[in-house]
């Protein structure tokens, strides 16, 4: 399976899993629901402020982005990623909102884990049902074919698979198709699929960033397309956006400080359009990490470093998902180092 | 003399008519794939195209010739459409 490596081992385990409180999970969802909240005022405010040099957007995204939340785009899924220590209070890390991934695992694996190895156990996790019902939602607005695109890597692939999955049993028709693949019509001004079939909808697991620095990219704004995720997911999937919820929202419990400096003795500093654990840098009281990767040309964030717990040595980092606005259900990842990368492995939980 | 000819094909495929392509296109680029990282990548000038043999804008089948294929970096003309354009960021999805 995907990120499964001979240095980390097999990515899902099933030698451990998490025990939730019912109290527990509660907290985490009603930090979910009001930190989703939290962002999508915050974007409100970026875009009534035009706050978009803080976030490296460059004249073609702040089109996109103001289109599209002018224009009320829906959104489909988005993941927190929530660190969950000893104080019970969840703190956001980051929202990946326009690209998240590990939700077939979330959804679908290890709930068959549970219903298989733990039987009569609970768990947080309404993903499944709640991706059908809201593929049922956005069929008013995307209409009855959605194109699914991705790019070559397996995980994508898979996670895209599923999605159109979860589309067709609401009712879709679904079409995958590679990004490398989507055509432009020049003579229709529309994009086309392989057969031709102009795309009106079109869910991509694909970054915004990529898509805006992309060739064709300079035709995004004059397409009549319904994208998922939408543009405005830019603001949220950027890290400038941790400073600007902590500024709008000072000393909100389920917020980290955040800044574009250093903060006291214990900070993480992230690129903006980082990814996977990449690039990152942690400076702590007895702990000094650095990650390597591509990204660290395009600004950093700094925010306040925060203690994940430790479960037999491993820290674990908790995925809440939101289908629409609505939180359905957790993954939790956990690692044996102080970065939650591409190679920490997926444990399954049970809500007691 | 044909395996050649297929072979030079497949190096150097078909470019876009200029216009085709939308006035403020940026010109192709070829994309360095180890580095990844948008705004680190630098662009270099795609080469001259050289005719293809197989003519990939008049062949219904263009889609399934390794000829009319996308190489990395380059638009690829397939049909009446312009295809490779998107998903050369490929190493900064899902997360």
């Amino acid at each position: 399976m995907f990120h499964t490596a001979a240095q980390t081992g097999v990515y899902w385990g099933e030698d451990a899993y998490y025990e939730l409180s019912s109290a527990e999970a509660d907290a985490i969802e009603r930090a979910t629901r009001e930190l989703h909240s939290l962002c999508t005022a915050a974007v409100g405010r970026v875009i009534a402020d035009r706050r978009y040099a803080e976030l490296g957007l460059d004249a073609l995204s702040i089109e996109l982005v103001e289109r599209s939340w002018f224009q009320r785009a829906p959104s489909l899924y988005g993941r927190l990623d929530l660190a969950f220590g000893a104080d019970g209070v969840p703190k956001l890390l980051e929202y990946n909102a326009d690209t998240p991934t590990s939700l077939l695992e979330a959804a679908v694996v290890q709930w068959t884990w549970c219903d298989e190895c733990m039987p009569g156990s609970d768990q947080a996790s309404a993903l499944h049902d709640e991706l059908i019902a809201r593929w049922r939602e956005l069929a008013r607005t995307i209409g009855p074919i959605v194109h699914v695109a991705s790019v070559d890597d397996l995980e994508d692939e898979m996670t895209c698979g599923y999605l159109r999955d979860t589309a067709q049993q609401a009712g879709l028709e679904t079409i995958g198709i590679a990004m490398r693949s989507i055509g432009w019509d020049p003579t229709r001004r529309a994009l086309v699929d392989l057969d031709g079939r102009p795309i009106k909808s079109l869910f991509k697991l694909y970054p915004w960033e990529g898509l805006v620095l992309d060739q064709l990219a300079p035709m995004l704004p004059g397409l009549d397309v319904v994208w998922l995720e939408p543009a405005w997911k830019m603001i949220l999937s950027n890290k400038a956006i941790l400073p600007i919820l902590w500024e709008l929202f000072p000393d909100h419990p389920n917020l980290l400080p955040a800044s574009r400096e250093p903060i006291g003795d214990a900070w993480v500093k992230k690129p903006l359009f980082g990814r996977e654990g990449s690039n990152v840098t942690i400076h702590a009281p007895g702990v000094d990490v650095a990650t390597d990767g591509p990204y660290d040309d395009r600004g950093w964030v700094y925010q306040a470093y925060a203690d994940l717990g430790e479960h037999a040595r491993m820290r674990p980092v908790i995925g809440s998902w939101l289908v629409g606005d609505r939180a359905a259900g957790i993954g939790i990842r956990e690692s044996a180092g102080y970065v939650t990368n591409n190679t920490a492995r997926f444990v399954p939980h049970v809500v007691v | 003399m044909l395996a050649a000819a297929a072979a030079v094909a497949h190096a150097d495929p078909p470019t876009v008519p200029e216009s085709a392509l939308p006035p403020d296109a940026p010109p192709a680029v070829e994309l360095d794939q180890q580095l990844a990282p948008p705004g680190m990548t630098k662009p270099v000038l795609m080469p001259p195209g050289m005719t293809p043999p197989v003519d990939c804008d008049d062949d219904d089948g263009w889609d399934v010739r390794p000829e009319c294929r996308p190489v990395q970096g380059y638009y690829w003309w397939g049909g009446r459409v312009i295809r490779g354009g998107f998903g050369h960021y490929f190493w900064t999805a899902g997360g």
